[in-house]
């Protein structure tokens, strides 16, 4: 079902059907990038109203826009941008998505499934990657270098920290 | 930076127990047989104007030795030699010893470490920074010295803990 081959084979066999594809090609990369995310050819390829025009049949923009928006980048720019307007039910209807992942992992493999759950989590903004924490600042940092009692110690802190 | 007994002799032109007598209220630390080893910046305050005009300031560091770890001047205890130092110091001495600490302030204004509790001990260090081997030398004789370089890292050595309101 998802391979492409005999699809491929047709188009490239083909001079007319390999300009009429690379056009809609064209076309779908456009509308997308409209939508502000960056598709690749082989995206397009799992449009099946795309692959039916360019082997003659008439384009029903309806149904394209449709599978167009339901591809799996476009719909995680579309649920981010509904999470990030505030959106409660697509909130809440992804969180439902994420919890299934690590449902029936074994116990050697949790730690993989909560990566890509988290990873996942962030992509789709419900949350943020936090920032870097910076431990100290210079003022405590060199506060601190003033209660060491060692001198020798106290410029090599320093020069750790780059502060000399 | 450290002379012996020995060494004082020679550059004031004085007698081995003159010296003696006049390095007795100096610290010092004991070297290999038992050398005494006196501080530069205490033993030329027991120098007579005669001999500071005979050229005994240069004769005296150029005879001294330097610690290799020079940047450590000794803590809140070095502070009274110091200030006895920079009372005795002659004028064209006294003239560097205000150059030297106004470099050090500049130093430490345009370093990463001019931070809070840097600058509210920054008037003990600019005292301070009078006894480095450097600087000493610098403010004794003239000998040129970086101060953009030792600033720095000498008020991080030598700063004093932060005094919490809290006691």
């Amino acid at each position: 079902m998802n391979d492409h081959t005999n699809f491929n084979n047709l188009v490239q066999a083909s001079p007319t059907l390999s300009t009429r594809w690379s056009e809609l090609t064209q076309k779908a990369i456009n509308d997308a990038c409209a939508h502000g995310v960056t598709l690749e050819p082989d995206d397009v390829l799992l449009l099946d109203e795309v692959r039916n025009a360019a082997l003659g049949a008439p384009l029903n923009e309806e149904d394209y826009i449709a599978q167009l928006l339901a591809l799996p980048k476009l719909s995680d720019f579309a649920i981010r941008k509904a999470i990030a307007a505030g959106d409660e039910t697509a909130r809440s209807a992804t969180v439902a998505e994420l919890n299934k992942i690590t449902e029936d992992s074994s116990p050697a493999r949790r730690g993989d499934a909560g990566a890509r759950k988290i990873t996942r989590a962030r992509e789709l903004g419900l949350t943020t990657v936090p920032a870097p924490a910076e431990p100290y600042d210079q003022q405590e940092r060199i506060q601190m270098l003033g209660e060491i009692d060692d001198h020798r110690q106290r410029l090599r802190l320093a020069r750790k920290w780059n502060l000399v | 930076m450290k002379l012996t007994q020995r060494d004082y002799a020679t550059a004031a032109h004085c007698s081995y127990e003159t010296a003696g007598r006049r390095l007795t209220s100096s610290d010092y630390t004991t070297g290999t047989h038992g050398t005494r080893y006196y501080s530069v910046a205490q033993a030329v305050t027991t120098l007579r104007p005669r001999e500071v005009e005979g050229g005994a300031v240069a004769q005296l560091v150029a005879s001294a030795t330097t610690h290799p770890d020079t940047l450590w001047v000794g803590g809140s205890d070095s502070l009274h030699v110091a200030q006895r130092l920079l009372n005795w110091l002659p004028d064209d001495m006294l003239k560097r010893a205000i150059v030297a600490q106004h470099e050090f302030f500049s130093g430490v204004a345009h370093s990463k470490v001019c931070a809070p509790a840097v600058v509210e001990n920054l008037g003990k260090l600019q005292m301070l920074y009078l006894l480095q081997p450097d600087v000493l030398s610098f403010v004794l004789t003239g000998t040129p010295t970086n101060h953009a370089n030792i600033a720095p890292a000498f008020a991080l050595v030598n700063n004093f803990p932060h005094e919490s309101q809290a006691a």
